[in-house]
């Protein structure tokens, strides 16, 4: 697994900061300037203060000295050396007012720039990297446990965004915790109560994580109420974190002033401050034009949601990024994305980003929501390694990072700061490598004999488990005539059932009917099944509508087939869904046939994913066999996976069959075979058809052998391929050492790319750069991968240089990411077009996204067809988005259907989304629950919203 | 609703002695320039060094307005001078300023560095 970390302290930035930190005083501001400065800014003070309700302070303030605005003096021209701007920005005074309310803030005293942040900034920052260092630490410890417990484990995880909204793992509402305010024991179950069922190695991780989550969350919330100037609401722990943590929290709180001040310096440095500006003639013009790109209805509004030519506060985010030096742009891009993120609804302005863009489009100094931002400057900079899904999951944790929050109310509870104390406390010993100690177990599960044995039925509860029918009977008989309704009507429910056991139905029936007299809905269920089966089927009916109104899931699956019997199927699928929204599993396997009978595609694969979130034995096989037909190959594999290991051996012969389709030979052999071991006979036959072709493949591999040892190397190394492909890596390798050693430099070539997947990143690069001396195009662009990955941008783009003049495709769409990353948009794009011409899908993916961008609308949608034809998922996933964008909604949802369909999860997710608003809740769900099992950050919310709209209270809360 | 009448702290300017200079600075700062102006009174724009007449008697001169961006939104500071006729009280410009800050919570003015401010705030 690939940690993304660009915090880390292994970096030439990082090398600075502590050259920074441990140098000198820095030499002094010119105290006559800062007088003035800190005067002037007691105007901006009075109105912020006064907004919010506070008394301002009586004086002009003055300048905070902490160590950080210290280091920071001696930090900041490290960090933008080697800029072409590096000497406009310091040219602009920083000036830090000790003032309580959070605000940074770029002004002019005649005519000379300056920039204010308030102490309440600094206090907000210096409370977010100690906590975000801190989780980072805890998240770190947790990875291995969260990564096992994921079915499908993400290639590479961002780690510092661990840290930002909630997963399944997490398990706690924080609104709900700060309601209760629990302190101590309390406290400390409730964030390291261990489930029984795991190891103490799991159950420390998964509190590990829920700790971080809990932390977070609170300097959200302080963040937040520290914006609305309620006194208090910033707390610092006491000491700095100990313990080794990835991030130096010292390092994240420079970072992020870095982030905060070059922000308001390009505020300056781009002219926003002048009255009356809208945007550099150049943005204007390319704003109108974007804007003018749309035919708009009456009383419509056109969306800029590139934000580019209308929106100062990100443009002024993207000056703080591209101003700062190459290599330490992603770092800052990190620690201002996660300021951002941890910022979102703090100053709500909607809520949602694409109604802040709807809202704010033509406001240019408007400030758009931090989740904007987060995603603008991850799209803006998603290049590297940065690039793909680490910038999605980046832009989707922080849109969903706050709304957990919105439940909390921003009243303060008694003590907030003592409750995050605690907590920090708390997180001090999980931070620390075992021991477990701190984890709370619960209380050892009640025997069953530990029951309490004096109780009646309790005695007969056991005698009947033990076989003892007469003795149960008597029992049951005895605690009948309990004077207590509760007791003697579940008597009489039990001694029904024994006598029902023992074939006396009669005398059965008369106790059922006793207890149905009394109310209990079971016993009025099993009333109607005895009905039922002598024929009666009116009494039946009756019975069973009768406990389905007292909320008897099964009593409502029996209605719906009696029903179904007597042909009223309108009746039936009423009766089934009342069950089916009681979770009763086969009522959803039931409804889900009927579906799918009809036609319904939707409503049946709804069904079925609802039946095996319940365990239903048959659910697994049934959808994946929809998820098969329609089209859903990956989602389908994983769930007839799951159907194998519930040992449903028509599931395990569907994996086969799909495995099989995808021209996976080896593991459908495998899939059938575990059938066939389990006693499925009618897979025999699949089985031997694909050992024949596992054979006749096996028989290909002959003439590749015989040319190979004749010396023909292009032979051998596809003879190396064949069995690559079939996982013998290392019986490939000598195959590709034998052709390099005969002098083939395509055997270069897939001998690093073989090292590189074993992890051997030294013999990796050893083979590409030979490959590369013999001006081997592959091995050229592999080598510059190398070199990329290990930092050396620069000699990273030397190499792809080379490839693009030898006509890599990849290369040239390399190339076009670090030329976009640097700002020379023309010449990325021209890279981009020289990828896509060479058949780079993702070359045409980004081709197509500048084009929208500029607002060729047509050519981006042909990019994004091209993109598609070549097998990429994100064509059309960004075909969607732009057809929504530009209102074609049906257009949308088409291009939506066919990247979820490839895998794309955003794509389900915006289908979900859209389906929703729609009405169409059977397409909403199945959407988004696909794209929750592919992990989408904010599907899960979003299916509660759809399961609660359906009535499916109980799925809602959990999901 | 606003209340119109003439608390103490007005009543206190209005009696103050009129010793005062001539003329002031004001400082206004709002979220926007429309702010300024609806409280000013005044129609079309601020010119930059030119003058404004408020009130009788009064004119705003050597108007300043600068926009600052920040993290709590964007703020502007109207910075001038206000030249007050020697028929005309400065009290009464205290007073003036005073009743047109009420109900304006997103504003802030300042006369020769002091905040003004009305005693109280409606629908605060």
């Amino acid at each position: 697994m690939y940690l993304h970390n660009p915090l880390n302290a292994h970096t030439a930035v990082y090398a600075r900061f502590v050259t920074a930190r441990d140098g000198a005083e820095p030499p002094p501001c010119d105290a006559e300037l800062a007088g003035r400065a800190l005067t002037r800014y007691q105007a901006h003070a009075l109105r912020l203060y006064r907004t919010r309700g506070l008394e301002p302070p009586e004086a002009a303030p003055g300048e905070d000295e902490r160590g950080l605005v210290s280091t920071f003096r001696r930090f900041l021209p490290g960090l933008v050396e080697g800029s072409p701007l590096a000497g406009a920005v310091a040219a602009v005074p920083v000036i830090f007012p000790r003032t309580v309310v959070p605000d940074a803030r770029a002004d002019a005293i005649d005519g000379q720039p300056v920039v204010y942040v308030s102490g309440g900034t600094l206090d907000v920052i210096e409370l977010f990297a100690r906590t975000v260092s801190r989780c980072a630490r805890l998240n770190e410890l947790a990875l291995p446990v969260l990564r096992d417990l994921e079915p499908d484990p993400p290639a590479a995880v961002p780690l510092p965004w661990l840290t930002v909204g909630a997963d399944q793992w997490v398990g706690l509402r924080v609104d709900e915790l700060l309601a209760e305010a629990p302190g101590g024991p309390a406290l400390r179950e409730r964030l390291c109560g261990a489930m029984a069922a795991l190891a103490p190695v799991s159950n420390a991780g998964l509190a590990r994580h829920r700790l971080s989550y809990c932390l977070m969350q609170l300097v959200m919330r302080a963040v937040r109420r520290a914006r609305q100037g309620a006194p208090g609401a910033v707390f610092l722990p006491d000491e700095p974190p100990d313990g080794p943590s990835p991030i130096d929290p010292v390092y994240l709180a420079q970072l992020t002033l870095g982030f905060v001040v070059l922000h308001e310096i390009g505020h300056h440095v781009l002219g926003h401050n002048e009255i009356g500006f809208r945007g550099s003639p150049h943005e204007v013009a390319l704003a109108e034009a974007m804007l003018g790109a749309f035919e708009l209805g009456e009383g419509e509004e056109a969306v800029d949601l590139v934000g580019r030519g209308s929106s100062f506060e990100l443009a002024a985010d993207a000056f703080a990024i591209q101003v700062v030096a190459a290599e330490a742009r992603e770092p800052v891009l990190e620690a201002g994305s996660l300021w951002c993120a941890a910022s979102e609804r703090s100053a709500v302005v909607t809520g949602d980003r694409v109604r802040d863009l709807v809202e704010l489009s033509r406001q240019p100094d408007a400030h758009p929501s931090y989740s904007s931002r987060v995603y603008y400057l991850n799209g803006r900079f998603s290049t590297g390694r940065r690039q793909g899904a680490i910038a999605q999951q980046i832009a989707a944790s922080a849109e969903s990072a706050a709304g957990e929050l919105d439940h909390a109310g921003s009243e303060p509870i008694t003590a907030e700061s003592d409750l995050y104390r605690e907590i920090w406390a708390i997180a001090d010993h999980a931070a620390r490598e075992g021991p477990y100690d701190w984890i709370v177990w619960p209380p050892p599960e009640p025997d069953e004999n530990a029951l309490d044995e004096s109780d009646v039925l309790v005695q007969g509860l056991l005698a009947w488990e033990a076989g003892q029918l007469a003795e149960a009977e008597q029992l049951f008989r005895s605690a009948a005539q309990d004077s207590r309704p509760e007791p003697a009507r579940r008597a009489r429910v039990l001694l029904g059932r024994v006598l029902e056991e023992r074939g006396e139905n009669g005398e059965a029936e008369v106790m059922y009917r006793e207890a149905d007299a009394m109310g209990d809905a079971d016993a009025a269920n099993d009333v109607g099944l005895l009905l039922a089966e002598r024929g009666d089927l009116a009494g039946a009916e009756a019975a069973y509508r009768r406990a389905d109104e007292r909320g008897c899931a099964p009593a409502g699956y029996n209605l719906g087939l009696l029903l179904d019997e007597r042909g009223d199927r309108a009746g039936a699928v009423e009766a089934l869904e009342r069950a089916d929204a009681r979770e009763h599993p086969q009522a959803a396997i039931i409804l889900g046939h009927w579906a799918l009978e009809s036609g319904e595609m939707d409503r049946a694969e709804a069904c079925w994913y609802r039946a095996d979130e319940r365990g239903a034995t048959g659910a697994a096989t049934n959808l994946g066999y929809l998820l098969q037909e329609r089209g859903y190959l990956d989602d389908a594999e994983e769930v007839l996976l799951r159907a194998g290991v519930r040992g449903e051996l028509d599931g395990l012969h569907n994996l086969g069959w799909l495995r099989q389709q995808r021209g996976d030979l080896d593991g459908a052999a495998q899939a059938y075979e575990e059938a066939v071991n389990g006693g499925r006979e009618a897979s025999a036959g699949n089985l031997h058809a694909v050992q024949l072709a596992l054979a006749e493949r096996d028989e290909g591999d002959v003439p590749f052998v015989q040319a190979a040892a004749a010396g023909d190397t292009t032979a051998a190394v596809e003879l190396g391929r064949r069995i690559a492909k079939r996982g013998r890596t290392a019986d490939a390798v000598r195959v590709w050492q034998h052709a390099r050693q005969l002098g083939e430099p395509e055997a270069l070539n897939e001998l690093g790319l073989a090292y590189a997947a074993q992890g051997d990143r030294a013999g990796a690069e050893a083979a590409f750069r030979e490959g590369a001396d013999r001006e081997h195009r592959g091995a050229i662009y592999n080598l510059g991968v190398i070199l990329y990955e290990r930092g050396d941008v620069d000699g990273a783009e030397r190499q792809w240089r080379r490839a693009d003049a030898l006509g890599d495709g990849a290369a040239a769409y390399n190339l076009g990411s670090l030329l976009e990353d640097a700002g020379e948009e023309d010449e990325a794009r021209l890279a981009f077009r020289r990828a896509d011409e060479r058949g780079d899908d993702l070359g045409a993916v980004h081709l197509g996204v500048l084009l929208a961008k500029s607002g060729d609308t047509e050519a981006a949608a042909a990019a994004f067809g091209r993109a598609e034809q070549r097998g990429s998922q994100y064509g059309p996933a960004q075909l969607g988005d732009l057809l929504y964008r530009s209102g074609d909604e049906p257009g949308a949802e088409a291009a939506w259907r066919r990247a979820d369909a490839m895998g794309n999860r955003d794509a389900a997710y915006s289908l979900g989304r859209l389906l929703r608003r729609l009405g169409n809740l059977d397409g909403a769900e199945t959407a988004l629950r696909r794209a929750v099992a592919r992990g989408h950050p904010s599907a899960s919310q979003e299916l509660a919203r759809v399961m609660a709209a359906r009535g499916h209270q109980r799925a809602a809360a959990t999901a | 609703m606003t209340d119109r009448r003439v608390d103490a702290e007005w009543w206190e300017v209005l009696n103050s002695p009129m010793t005062e200079p001539r003329t002031h600075e004001v400082q206004i700062v709002a979220a926007s320039p429309d702010e300024i102006k609806a409280l000013l009174g005044v129609h079309g724009d601020l010119p930059a060094g030119g003058e404004v007449p408020i009130a009788d008697g009064v004119t705003l001169s050597g108007l300043r307005l600068t926009r600052s961006s920040g993290f709590e939104g964007t703020q502007y500071v109207l910075e001038a001078l206000v030249s007050v006729a020697t028929s005309v009280s400065s009290a009464v410009l205290a007073a003036w300023l005073i009743d047109k800050l009420r109900g304006r919570r997103g504003v802030a003015a300042s006369l020769d560095g002091q905040e003004v401010r009305p005693a109280d705030l409606d629908g605060a």
